[in-house]
């Protein structure tokens, strides 16, 4: 497995909003879509994941509940609140405008 | 932004959880590298490697959600005083009537403390009684006084306690020695100090003989006189004070 980039506090509750946003999931299936959305270039490390989703889940961004899957097992699933929502576009917006900073003084021409 | 409660009884629950939603993880980690062709044993390695400690990663959880229990706590301390500082009139009265309970309570349970609560400070003290000569024909809200005769006569007849004191409390005048005072004083049995349980710092208790009409007048000073009027002299004792004009030996 490739090594996983490494992802700021702020950028991975970002990705973690909107992978739940899409869908509610369990913490496994989060970190599985997110590799698969992201052409494997964004994989969050196992130790990250859990602690990361609690604090959302304290913050109130999203809920838990505990399900029974296909497979007849009881799993714990996330999904976005409405405060979650709000967040999230709030830091999709600001991730835009950095990201486009950062691009263009990336791209600047150099003499 | 409402304040968040939280239940205690949820703690226990919440750690259940915790530990079966991450179980759950390695799992299903296991699983999906045994689909990918890794022998059990490789895959459950991997699995928990990749996870690291169970218990670390169980830590960071609950750090992660106690931190922010903290930082909204304080969040929600500081909008608190927001609120207040914009209703300034309403803060005000709502800490005046808080100040008025709380002052309120204090002052009424320092006294029920020190009359009632707090027990006496002698040795037994649930030992201790104090008899009331009680006038019938003024009613019982009278305390009648005790006639030093009386006093010998319960003495003699006493059988129910194993010491009987005669007292009264009393202001004298105290003059010489320095400038003339008032001081809260009591007239005595010899057997006062004793009775209490308590004990002179410096000096003796009284002698039975001196409890005898027309025996030399002694006198036990307390240590705030002490202090105040001979200056804490260590000498004190064997010098002489005048109370209501008669001369009394300081025995303590």
């Amino acid at each position: 497995m490739s090594k996983p980039s490494d992802l700021v506090q702020g950028t991975l509750d970002l990705l973690l909003l909107k992978i739940l946003a899409l869908q509610p999931l369990n913490g496994f299936a989060i970190s599985l879509r997110l590799k698969q959305v992201s052409g494997d270039v964004l994989q969050v490390s196992d130790g990250s994941l859990y602690p990361a989703l609690h604090k959302l889940e304290q913050e109130g961004w999203i809920s838990a509940e505990w399900k029974i899957t296909e497979n007849n097992r009881r799993a714990k699933f996330y999904s976005l609140t409405r405060p979650g929502r709000k967040h999230l576009e709030k830091e999709a917006d600001n991730w835009g405008r950095l990201a486009a900073a950062i691009s263009h003084v990336v791209k600047l021409k150099e003499t | 932004m409402p304040l968040r409660l939280r239940s205690l009884f949820d703690r226990q629950n919440a750690d259940q959880e915790l530990d079966e939603e991450l179980r759950d993880h390695l799992e299903l980690k296991t699983q999906q590298y045994i689909s990918q062709g890794m022998t059990a044993q490789e895959a459950r390695r991997a699995a928990v490697l990749e996870m690291g400690g169970i218990e670390k990663r169980k830590e960071e959880c609950r750090d992660a959600r106690g931190v922010h229990l903290l930082e909204t706590f304080v969040q929600d301390l500081r909008y608190g005083l927001r609120m207040l500082r914009k209703s300034p009139g309403f803060a005000a009265i709502a800490i005046a009537t808080l100040a008025l309970g709380i002052g309120a309570n204090t002052a009424i349970f320092s006294y029920v403390n020190a009359w009632l609560i707090k027990p006496l400070p002698f040795p037994q003290a649930d030992r201790l009684m104090v008899l009331l000569s009680h006038d019938t024909k003024k009613g019982w809200t009278s305390n009648g006084v005790t006639s030093s005769a009386d006093y010998f006569d319960y003495e003699k007849q006493n059988s129910s306690f194993e010491q009987l004191v005669p007292w009264t409390s009393w202001y004298f005048n105290l003059t010489g020695d320095g400038p003339p005072d008032r001081v809260l004083g009591g007239l005595v049995g010899w057997n006062f100090f004793q009775t209490l349980g308590a004990q002179p710092l410096l000096g003796r208790t009284f002698l039975p003989q001196e409890s005898q009409p027309a025996s030399s007048h002694v006198a036990i000073i307390s240590r705030g006189l002490w202090e105040s009027r001979f200056a804490a002299d260590p000498r004190f004792i064997g010098r002489v004070v005048t109370v209501q004009g008669e001369t009394y030996t300081v025995v303590a």
